[in-house]
C-alpha cells in the first residue's frame, strides 16, 4: 500500500477488496457504453459512489449487480451531459472546428456487425441497456432486475420486447440498404 | 440458425470489450483509487500528516474554503438543515456534539478545519481560488436549498470511541424521501478532537439524487435540470456527477416531485 493511503478500518479494507475484485468488470461496463478516453473518469465516479455507500453494499453474489446499478445511474447521468456536448460539437463542426472522433468511433466493424449495432442504436435506451446487460454482461434476469431496479418477470418481458425490437429495426435498416443499392443500380443503368 | 439467434449472436459479437480482464491493469491501483475517493469524499480524513492544529490563527477566508469543500465533497449532503440552534452542550458527550453538527449552523465552533494549503496539496482537483463572497453565497444557497426540500437529520446510534473513530447511524428525511417512500439512513464516520469534529462524514441519498437525474433526463425538464442542477453553478468546484445543490435546483425537484414519484411507482422504480 503506497504512502498516504493508510488502510486502517474495515470500510477501507472492504473497499480495496471490492475494487480489486470488480474494477475490471466495472471498467468494461463503462467501456461498453462510452468512449475509451472516458472510462477511467467514469469508473472512478462509480467507485466514488461505492465508497460513499460502502455500508450499503450488499454481500455475496448481489454485490456486482449493485455496483452495476451505481454504474448505470452514473452512466445515465453522463449520457445527458454527453448529448449536450454533442450539440456543442455540432455547432463547432458548423464553424469548422471538428471534434476528434473517439477511438471507438474510429473502429471499423465489419458490415454485418455495423448493421446490428446501428439497429440497436435505434432502440429506446432502456431496450439497448437490457440487451447489453443480457448479451454483454451476461447477467441473469434476477441480476438485471437489480441493475434496473425492477422485477425479474418484468425483465423477462422487457428483454423479449427488446429482442423483437432489434429484429424489427434490423429488418428496416437492411431493407432500406437494399432499396438504396437497387436504386443506385437502376440509376447507373445496370 | 434463426434470424433472431443470428442477430443476438452478432450483437454479442459487437461487444467492444469481450474480455473484461483486458481492462486490467489501467494504471489505477486500488490504493490510488482509495486515496482519491477518500480525498473526494472527505478531505479531512487522515492521510499521514494530519491536519494543521493551529486553527486559532487561521483567517476567516481559509476557514470558509475548507469548510465549503468539506461540505461539498460529501455529495449533496449538508450538515445544516435549519437555522435554529438546538440547546445542547458538548459536555453532554460526543453524540450531542454530532447532533449539533447535524442540526445547527454553528459549525465554526464545532469543526476542526484543515488549512487551504493542506487541502490544496492533497485534493487540488477539488478547488481553485474561491473568494469569501462566493463562498458565503454558496452557503446561503445551500441552506436555502435544504430548507426548500425540508431536510432533517438525526442520530440514531453511535459506537466506537470518540478519540479514534465514531460510527453513527444517521437518519435523513426530506420531502423527497417521504414522497418517494424511501426513508434513508447511513452509517457515518466522525472523529472528534478536543470537542471538535475533525472528520465529518455526512449522509445524503446520493443514489436518490442520481435517480432524479435519470428521471429529469427522460422528462420535459431535462434542459431546465441541466441548467439549474448541473451546469453553470460554481464551476470552480469539481463535483463528479453532482451539481451544486442550489435553491433553483431544489425548487425544480419539488415542482417535479409528484411526477417523479408517480413514474417510480408505475415503473417499479426503473
Amino acid at each position: 500500500m503506497e504512502a498516504g493511503c493508510r488502510v486502517t478500518g474495515s470500510s477501507e479494507t472492504r473497499f480495496v477488496s471490492l475494487y480489486e475484485r470488480h474494477h475490471a468488470k466495472v471498467a468494461a461496463y463503462c467501456r461498453r457504453r462510452s468512449s475509451a478516453d472516458e472510462v477511467d473518469d467514469l469508473t472512478a465516479d462509480v467507485f466514488l459512489t461505492v465508497w460513499r455507500k460502502i455500508d450499503q453494499v450488499p454481500d455475496g453474489s448481489d454485490v456486482l449487480p449493485w455496483i452495476y446499478r451505481v454504474a448505470y445511474l452514473v452512466l445515465t447521468n453522463h449520457w445527458r451531459g454527453t448529448r449536450r456536448k454533442r450539440r456543442l460539437d455540432s455547432k463547432l463542426e458548423a464553424i469548422g472546428v471538428v471534434p476528434r472522433a473517439s477511438l471507438h468511433d474510429q473502429v471499423v466493424l465489419r458490415q454485418e456487425l455495423r448493421d446490428v449495432v446501428e439497429a440497436a442504436s435505434r432502440l429506446r435506451p432502456q431496450d439497448q441497456e437490457i440487451l447489453r446487460l443480457s448479451l454483454w454482461e451476461h447477467l441473469s434476469h434476477d441480476d438485471i432486475g437489480v441493475v434496473l431496479d425492477t422485477e425479474p418477470n418484468a425483465v423477462k418481458q422487457r428483454l423479449h420486447r427488446a429482442r423483437k425490437a432489434l429484429i424489427r429495426e434490423h429488418n428496416r435498416l437492411t431493407q432500406k440498404q437494399r432499396f438504396q443499392i437497387t436504386s443506385a443500380a437502376i440509376e447507373a443503368g445496370e | 440458425m434463426s434470424n433472431e439467434s443470428r442477430l443476438m449472436r452478432l450483437f454479442e459479437e459487437a461487444n467492444p470489450v469481450p474480455d473484461e480482464q483486458a481492462m486490467e491493469p489501467t494504471g489505477i491501483e486500488p490504493a490510488t483509487c482509495l486515496a482519491t475517493v477518500r480525498q473526494l469524499s472527505s478531505p479531512v480524513l487522515e492521510t499521514g500528516s494530519g491536519p494543521d492544529t493551529e486553527s486559532g490563527s487561521r483567517a476567516k477566508g481559509t476557514r470558509w474554503v475548507a469548510a465549503a469543500v468539506l461540505l461539498v465533497v460529501v455529495g449533496l449532503a449538508s450538515l445544516i438543515t435549519a437555522r435554529a440552534t438546538r440547546d445542547s452542550s458538548p459536555a453532554d458527550g460526543p453524540e450531542a456534539l454530532i447532533e449539533r453538527f447535524l442540526t445547527t449552523d454553528d459549525y465554526d465552533s464545532l469543526v476542526e478545519l484543515v488549512t487551504a494549503d493542506w487541502l490544496a496539496a492533497r485534493a487540488p482537483a477539488l478547488m481553485t481560488e474561491i473568494d469569501d463572497e462566493q463562498l458565503e453565497r454558496m452557503w446561503s444557497d445551500y441552506w436555502a436549498a435544504e430548507e426548500i426540500i425540508g431536510v432533517e437529520r438525526s442520530i440514531d446510534a453511535c459506537d466506537g470511541t470518540p478519540e479514534t473513530t465514531l460510527r453513527c447511524t444517521i437518519s435523513y428525511t426530506s420531502n423527497i424521501t417521504r414522497a418517494m417512500g424511501k426513508p434513508y439512513t447511513e452509517r457515518s464516520t466522525f472523529r472528534l478532537v478536543d470537542n471538535k469534529i475533525e472528520i465529518g462524514d455526512l449522509p445524503a441519498p446520493t443514489m436518490l439524487f442520481l435517480e432524479f437525474a435519470v428521471y429529469a433526463r427522460s422528462a420535459d425538464v431535462r434542459d431546465a435540470f441541466d441548467d439549474v442542477c448541473v451546469e453553470g453553478h460554481h464551476d470552480n468546484l469539481r463535483l463528479p456527477n453532482h451539481g451544486w445543490f442550489s435553491p433553483d435546483c431544489a425548487n425544480l425537484i419539488m415542482e417535479n416531485l409528484e411526477g417523479w414519484a408517480q413514474r417510480e411507482s408505475s415503473s417499479g422504480g426503473s
